[in-house]
């Protein structure tokens, strides 16, 4: 899926839900408010009249203004007060910040509650009327404080934010997450894709080159016979060339053989086998082959390698890997490292020869790609059908003119 | 009724007489910042002085400002002294913007807004809340030091 199309189909619905549930909680939240402050507004009334009926009391008793609001600051919520006569004079005040009481002129025909706004948050006001037994009107300015309510909007608002953050942020991580697995699925499948398309390739290759082999070793089998007979009944002195003659034709048959061979399915016959074993079978086969008085060979492993694999194809593996790396190397040397953890071995076949170039690298291990005058690119191609048939993977790593290190990596090992 | 008792009596009444009086009447607000009687004042510091406010809540610092066009001298209440970190000085020019009161045929003045060589401070919001009880002062200009 492509990012737009994810976009489309996962992230743009996810953020769609995302503005629904925080349109529908800030509305939600704004009718609670909404609700709490009519609440408080009645609750905030019922004092005032508590204080109405307290004042009255208290003036009819002879206490003073001054000395009744002085039985009133201590009360935390209520940031001021005052008592006006009948005309809207204030008569006494008292405030919790120093000379602040935010009555004007134009308050004095208020008859319902009004809010302002303070540096200490929002101020529920209220100028209403009291009367004493003797038909004395008094105003009562009160100035109550909503801190508690602004708070409690306030916490209201951020567990909200908190809450919707948290869910974008895991929706987001969700979502990226999901992406990147598909992305890594899809990566997958377009490789299997055209692996399953190499194979179906190479299964056409192989066919017609099987058949190709079969119709001509026939022939080829006729000529070497002939070849045989033709021998005993020739002079002596042309002998010779008869005999390389019926020796070319084998060799013909043997590269026949060899392409043959290369393109059958491999079938294993595994036992324990230890790798070192492997290595230096391989490396003493080839020895006989190809001399190599320049090129030092190494080998290492930090501890003895038994694995379980068909001996006779893993030394052929090894014996291809390894007269590559000869092939390419005129000094320095050769080795072969194994290290083993949690039974997965890795093997690494390092050369310090001419290297591979860039544009050459992903096709060393395609069927007869070679840059050998004298090679048919079968040799590694044969040793990661090897590889892989014992389960395992092998890669290469080269530089031009600094050498080159294939990797093995195999499943169940063990120490000896 | 002797003489002597007569008196008590007499004082009685005229006690109760002044007290009944004074609580028809309602004590005497004291002053807060009335946004009803803001006015501007410009003039020259004739004196600094401390005065505890607000039932000695705290030490405030007072001006004794004499307006330029008229002459008219003013006690101009600014803040508490922890507050306020500018140096003012006698013989200084300053631009007031208060609350003006009355009291005992003195002129008051609690300012919201003060201006002084380019600098303005100011100590009330709109509706006369303190700077000092809500936050930082707000000034704008070039700062010139604490200290009185």
């Amino acid at each position: 899926m492509k990012r737009k199309d994810f976009l489309l189909f996962f992230f743009l619905p996810f953020v769609g839900i995302l503005v629904i549930i925080f349109v529908f909680s800030t509305l939600s939240r704004s009718y609670i408010q909404k609700k709490t402050e009519e609440l408080v507004r009645e609750q905030l009334a019922a004092t005032a009249e508590i204080l109405r009926v307290n004042l009255a009391h208290f003036l009819e008793e002879g206490s003073t203004p001054r000395d009744i609001l002085k039985l009133y600051e201590g009360d935390g919520n209520i940031y001021y007060l005052a008592i006006l006569d009948e005309n809207r004079d204030i008569l006494a005040w008292s405030s919790r910040y120093e000379g602040y009481l935010p009555y004007s002129s134009q308050d004095a025909g208020r008859t319902a509650p009004w809010t302002i706004s303070s540096p200490v948050g929002r101020i529920f006001n209220w100028l209403s009327p009291f009367t004493r037994r003797d038909g004395t009107t008094y105003f009562l300015y009160l100035g109550y404080s909503l801190k508690s309510l602004e708070e409690m909007t306030t916490r209201s608002r951020r567990n909200l934010l908190i809450i919707f953050a948290s869910l974008a942020a895991v929706g987001v991580v969700f979502f990226l997450g999901l992406f990147e697995l598909q992305k890594g699925y899809l990566a997958k499948s377009k490789e299997a894709e055209e692996a399953r398309h190499e194979k179906d390739r190479f299964r056409e290759i192989s066919a017609f080159t099987s058949a190709v082999a079969h119709e001509i070793k026939n022939p080829l089998n006729s000529l070497s016979l002939l070849y045989e007979l033709l021998r005993k009944k020739v002079p002596a002195d042309i002998e010779p060339e008869v005999v390389e003659g019926k020796s070319e034709v084998q060799k013909i048959a043997r590269i026949v053989d060899r392409f043959s061979d290369a393109l059958l399915p491999l079938r294993l016959d595994k036992e324990k086998v230890a790798l070192r074993e492997v290595v230096t079978a391989a490396s003493e086969a080839l020895a006989r082959e190809i001399p190599r008085s320049s090129v030092e060979f190494r080998y290492a492993e930090s501890r003895p390698i038994r694995l379980l694999a068909d001996k006779n194809l893993l030394t052929q593996c090894f014996f291809n890997l390894l007269r590559n790396a000869y092939e390419a190397t005129d000094r320095g040397f050769v080795s072969v490292e194994a290290e083993m953890r949690r039974k997965r071995i890795t093997i690494k076949v390092v050369d310090t020869g001419k290297g591979i170039t860039p544009d050459q690298l992903p096709r060393v291990f395609d069927p007869f790609f070679t840059t050998k005058d004298k090679g048919m690119g079968i040799g590694l191609y044969l040793a990661r059908k090897i590889v892989e048939a014992h389960g395992g993977r092998i890669q290469v790593e080269s530089r031009p003119g600094q050498g080159a290190a294939f990797t093995i990596q195999l499943q169940g090992g063990s120490h000896e | 009724m002797n003489p002597r008792s007569l008196f008590i009596f007499l004082v009685w009444v005229a006690s109760a007489g002044f007290f009944l009086a004074g609580q028809e009447t309602g004590e005497q607000a004291g002053p807060f910042y009335n946004v009803d009687t803001e006015k501007q004042v410009e003039g020259t510091i004739r004196e600094l002085l401390f005065e505890p406010r607000y039932e000695d809540r705290a030490s405030f610092l007072i001006l004794i400002l004499e307006e330029k066009k008229s002459g008219e001298v003013y006690r101009v209440e600014i803040s508490p002294v922890w507050f306020f970190d500018r140096d003012l000085h006698i013989g200084e020019s300053v631009k007031i913007v208060g609350s003006l009161y009355d009291k005992e045929g003195t002129r008051y003045i609690i300012a919201r807004r003060l201006q002084s060589a380019g600098e303005t401070f100011l100590l009330r919001d709109s509706r006369g809340f303190p700077s000092w009880r809500g936050g930082k002062m707000k000034r704008a200009g070039q700062h010139k030091g604490r200290g009185i």
